[in-house]
This record gives C-alpha cells, sequence and structure tokens, in this order.
C-alpha cells in the first residue's frame, strides 16, 4: 500500500477520517472525551493486548459503506478495525450501556472493593469504570475468591485479588524484557498472575508491570502505604539514564519524592518519548532515584481536572487546612443553639468495654447490652 | 422468585458479550429452560413442599429423592 487510504468512520454522530487498519477504539479516542470507550486490557502500546476485560463493547450500527447491515453481537471496539463508513454507537446505544454494566459487575464479582487501603485509589481505571459504567449495586451473595499476598521480588508486591486478569503486566514482560517468569497460573476462578515457583522478577524493566496494571494488583514497594495519590503534586522531570529515556513524572509531597512512575497520557497509558518510541522506564529510575537532587525538575504535570488528584490545588500543605474563621462569623454572627462535642457525648468514644474483647466486629448493641459478650 | 429474574438478566448479560464461546455455550442452556419452562420454576418456588415429593411421572428413573424426616 503506497498510499495510505483513509476510511470514514462514525461514533455517535462524530464522523472522523482514519487509516485503514485503526481499531474502533483508536478511532473514538482521536475523537476524544466521551465517546471513547473504557478499556481496562487494551494497552495501545503493547502488541496483543486487548479483547478480554469486554469493557469497550460497542454496538456497529452499519458495518460499511458496501455493506450497510449491522453487527449481529456487540464488538469489542479494541481488536475490531474500522471499514469505510462505518458507525459505531457507544453511549449512544441502551445495548451497550446495559452490556457494559453487566461487565462492571463480572468485574467486581471477585474484586475486594478495598479502595480505602488500596494505593492505586484514586489513579484505578477499575474505580473510574465503575464509576462511570457500573452499577451501585451488586447481587453476589457468596464468599468472594481470596489469594494471598506475593511479594515479586523486592520492588513489587502482587494483590492477586484485586487483579482483574486483564494480562497487561504478562505483556509487559513478554515485550520489553528477555525472559518473562511471570503469567497467569491456572484457569478460570482459581487462575492468579503467577511466578512458577515463587521466583521473583528481577529484570531492570520489570518495574513497568506497575504502571501498566490497571488496578492495585501489582504495586509499588517503595510507595505502599506512604500517601494517596491525591495528596501529592505530580511533576515532570526528566534525568540521565544510560538504560532508560528518563524522562518520569515524580509524585512530591513538599520536597519530597514519595513515587516515581512514567508519564501517563490521559488513557492512562504510557506516553512516547520525542523521538516516538514509548517512554518505559528502568528499575533504577522508578525505585532507587528517591532523591529531589537526582532530578531535572520541567514543571507541574498537567492532570485531568475530573481527576481527584487535581483536588489537592498541590498549594501550601495539601489536605488538612485548619479554618481560620469562627462559627460565629461563618453563621452570620450567631453563636449555635448548642454545640455538642461529640467525643464526649458519645458512649462508643467511652467505652467501658475494651474493645479487644469484642468477639467479632462490635454493633451498636455490644454498648447496650453490657453484659453481653463483655 | 426474583432469583429466576435474575438468572435471566445474568445470562443475558453474558451471552454475545464473551471472549470465548464457552460463555456463549454456559448460558444458552439457562436461556432455554427459563424460556420455555419458565411456569415450571415457578410451581416449585410457589410451592417448596409439593415440588420436593413429586416427580411427575419421572419416579422411574430419577434417583428417589431423600426427603428429610
Amino acid at each position: 500500500m503506497s498510499e495510505q487510504t483513509l476510511f470514514k468512520v462514525t461514533v455517535d454522530g462524530i464522523t472522523i477520517d482514519v487509516p485503514a487498519g485503526t481499531t474502533i477504539l483508536q478511532a473514538a479516542r482521536q475523537i476524544g472525551g466521551e465517546v471513547a470507550p473504557p478499556a481496562m486490557c487494551y494497552y495501545s502500546k503493547l502488541k496483543g493486548s486487548g479483547g478480554k476485560c469486554r469493557t469497550c463493547l460497542v454496538e456497529v450500527s452499519k458495518g460499511s459503506e458496501k455493506d450497510p447491515r449491522p453487527m449481529p453481537k456487540l464488538v469489542a471496539s479494541c481488536r475490531t478495525t474500522v471499514m469505510d463508513g462505518m458507525e459505531v454507537k457507544n453511549i449512544t446505544s441502551e445495548k451497550v450501556v446495559d452490556a457494559r454494566a453487566g461487565v462492571v459487575e463480572f468485574l467486581l464479582l471477585n474484586h475486594p472493593l478495598d479502595c480505602p487501603i488500596c494505593d492505586q485509589a484514586g489513579e484505578c481505571h477499575l474505580q473510574d469504570l465503575s464509576f462511570d459504567h457500573g452499577k451501585s449495586k451488586t447481587r453476589f451473595e457468596f464468599q468472594k475468591r481470596t489469594f494471598k499476598k506475593h511479594d515479586l521480588g523486592e520492588n513489587i508486591q502482587l494483590h492477586m485479588t484485586r487483579c482483574i486478569l486483564c494480562y497487561r503486566c504478562v505483556f509487559t514482560a513478554d515485550q520489553l524484557t528477555n525472559k518473562r517468569v511471570h503469567g497467569i497460573l491456572d484457569r478460570g476462578d482459581h487462575a492468579e498472575i503467577a511466578t512458577h515457583i515463587e521466583k521473583s522478577l528481577d529484570n531492570e524493566f520489570i518495574g513497568n508491570v506497575i504502571d501498566v496494571c490497571p488496578v492495585g494488583a501489582l504495586t509499588d514497594k517503595t510507595f505502599r502505604f506512604k500517601n494517596r495519590v491525591w495528596f501529592l503534586k505530580p511533576l515532570d522531570a526528566h534525568r540521565d539514564c544510560p538504560t532508560c529515556s528518563g524522562r518520569v513524572t515524580l509524585w512530591n509531597r513538599g520536597d519530597e519524592v514519595y513515587r516515581v512512575t512514567a508519564r501517563k497520557d490521559e488513557w492512562g497509558e504510557i506516553e512516547d518519548t520525542p523521538d516516538g518510541k514509548p517512554g518505559w522506564i528502568c528499575n533504577t529510575c522508578r525505585f532507587d532515584k528517591k532523591e529531589a537532587s537526582d532530578w531535572v525538575i520541567e514543571g507541574p504535570r498537567a492532570i485531568s481536572r475530573a481527576s481527584v488528584i487535581s483536588q489537592g490545588h498541590y498549594e501550601g500543605n495539601v489536605g488538612t487546612t485548619i479554618p481560620t474563621e469562627t462559627f460565629k462569623a461563618v453563621n452570620g454572627g450567631r453563636t449555635p443553639h448548642l454545640l455538642m462535642d461529640i467525643h464526649d457525648e458519645s458512649e462508643v468514644n467511652q467505652p467501658n468495654i475494651h474493645l479487644g474483647q469484642i468477639n467479632g466486629p462490635s454493633h451498636g448493641n455490644t454498648f447496650n447490652n453490657k453484659t453481653e459478650n463483655a | 422468585m426474583s432469583d429466576i429474574d435474575l438468572l435471566w438478566d445474568i445470562q443475558r448479560k453474558i451471552e454475545g458479550n464473551t471472549i470465548c464461546p464457552l460463555g456463549d455455550a454456559a448460558s444458552w442452556p439457562v436461556a432455554a429452560a427459563i424460556r420455555h419452562f419458565r411456569d415450571e420454576f415457578e410451581w416449585h418456588v410457589k410451592n417448596p413442599e409439593l415440588s420436593q415429593t413429586s416427580n411427575f411421572g419421572l419416579q422411574h428413573y430419577a434417583d428417589p429423592i431423600h426427603v428429610p424426616a
């Protein structure tokens, strides 16, 4: 093909010309915004990824100009290439919205929903997905599948319970490193990311599996439980690294560097370097260079306004500011009728019962019938 | 009774949306059973005692039902 043929494709009523061979998802991403379907497993920088999570299902209401019949089933947009004159319905289709809610429900079936203690919270694709496309209820009444935590090497921790089996980390290890030592072990409900057996991941580029993980299954051990991402200030920085591009995002609080990640674009994927290669970063940059003096800081990183990370406003002490106004000033000059100090009034805060001696989770009755359980 | 609708809803969300045809194949029997024999499902829900003891003329073929005393 000497000249690139352009195909006209319409997604949610917006028409765009894309080169032949583009997938529907990529075409929709070129339009951008709400039109782009979510993707949990597809990663444009990894060859062969996609088609597993089914969150990017779209309805093709017109196959092409030559064959205008609609496709009988919803198709995975990340693996379906566009045809000339194709018309795609994403969020304007009832069927898609319904099917996607189902997919989110299935993805969350075994997910522990431990976002309050998860390091990925705030930049988790599954959080975004369930917020945008899911239902707020689950109909699952049984025990969730659980696994033990695993250490994969000295810098990576694996929480298999959170994993959604997107295979991204497997592709990453396959394509970035010489010898892949981890993969999916077992099938079905027992499937888990594992090394065979209990090896550690110690390749120079293996830290990138943390960046590609859409959920909090693979986390950075140098950052675990140190901070929440929305308290940190992302800064673009670079360093002269002999092994990788050295272009990273630093996550600072004050002058302290809490975490180093690769630069991610608006789809949560790793940005390209100026010479067009994906900007994977090496373990030395990611785990060892935790001093501000190691880096040349370029400036603050642009974060989507919708993201919780941008809520910190990066000014002063992030998060906890004590208000300077008095209650009277806020309340229009009136003092409150009753100012109750909850900590003195509440029984729960002054228990006569030692909380450690309560059998199982405590309940209001535990404190009312003091003879029981005490 | 709502479990019948739940079964129907789940099978409808699996069917046609999976990467593997096993997903379709697993949901079709459920779909067919509910589509054609929904009244029997409902009968079993409504008459729990009777459904434990009677066998609809299939007594000869079926394993004897254990009825707890």
